[in-house]
């Protein structure tokens, strides 16, 4: 099995001391794709989300008008969140061939760029978190 | 001798003005080229260079999604 690594990215727990900890958590880059409109974007791989959610901000950039999009509610650990439904397709940063089809929720506010999810991400890779050593492994899954 | 086996990536430059905003990351994703408030005007800044787009997470925060 051909499997890709990427590394967790970091991030200070306290801007004072860089020594007190760091929390890494596991993004990948991927490229959003909307007709001819393509944005590279670092997205968190997150096992809890449906699917794939995307800051409302990026929409303009791929061409899409969220005013024509239907309403969609999104509902975290901690609250729920009104978004917009859309299409879009994306690729993997290392498996350029394989387009993944799915519709996002497009969400103001979102704290991070965009989350890849159940139904768009894990249906289509095996993944794995090696938190001990930061690492995300990532190979297409056979059908 | 130990091989280092932490691939986690920290980027050089980050800083606490780059919480909650939109930056730039170079491609081997280890340096803030720009940051900015709005994805627009940090597009703006980038121009035709290739980057990848992100967003930095606050400290002091803890995330559940």
């Amino acid at each position: 099995m051909d499997w890709k690594e990427y590394g967790y990215i970091g991030n200070l727990r306290n801007w004072r001391d860089v020594s007190e900890s760091v929390i890494y958590r596991p993004y990948v880059t991927i490229y959003i794709h909307n007709g001819n409109e393509r944005i590279p974007v670092d997205a968190l791989v997150d096992s809890g989300s449906d699917g794939m959610v995307i800051h409302a901000e990026l929409a303009k950039d791929l061409g899409i008008d969220l005013s024509r999009c239907p309403h969609k509610n999104l509902g975290g650990a901690t609250g729920s969140k009104e978004g917009f439904t859309c299409d879009v397709s994306y690729e993997v940063d290392g498996f350029p061939k394989d387009t993944i089809e799915t519709k996002a929720i497009f969400v103001p506010d979102l704290p991070v760029a965009c989350l890849i999810g159940q139904e768009d991400f894990f249906e289509r890779f095996i993944v794995q978190f090696e938190k001990r050593n930061n690492v995300l492994r990532i190979a297409k899954a056979q059908k | 001798m130990k091989m280092k086996k932490d691939k986690g990536i920290l980027i050089k430059n980050l800083a606490k003005t780059h919480e909650n905003k939109w930056v730039a990351l170079s491609a081997d994703r280890k340096k803030i080229l720009a940051s900015s408030i709005s994805l627009k005007s940090l597009k703006e800044k980038i121009g035709d260079n290739k980057v990848i787009y992100t967003r930095i997470l606050p400290a002091n925060i803890s995330f559940a999604f």
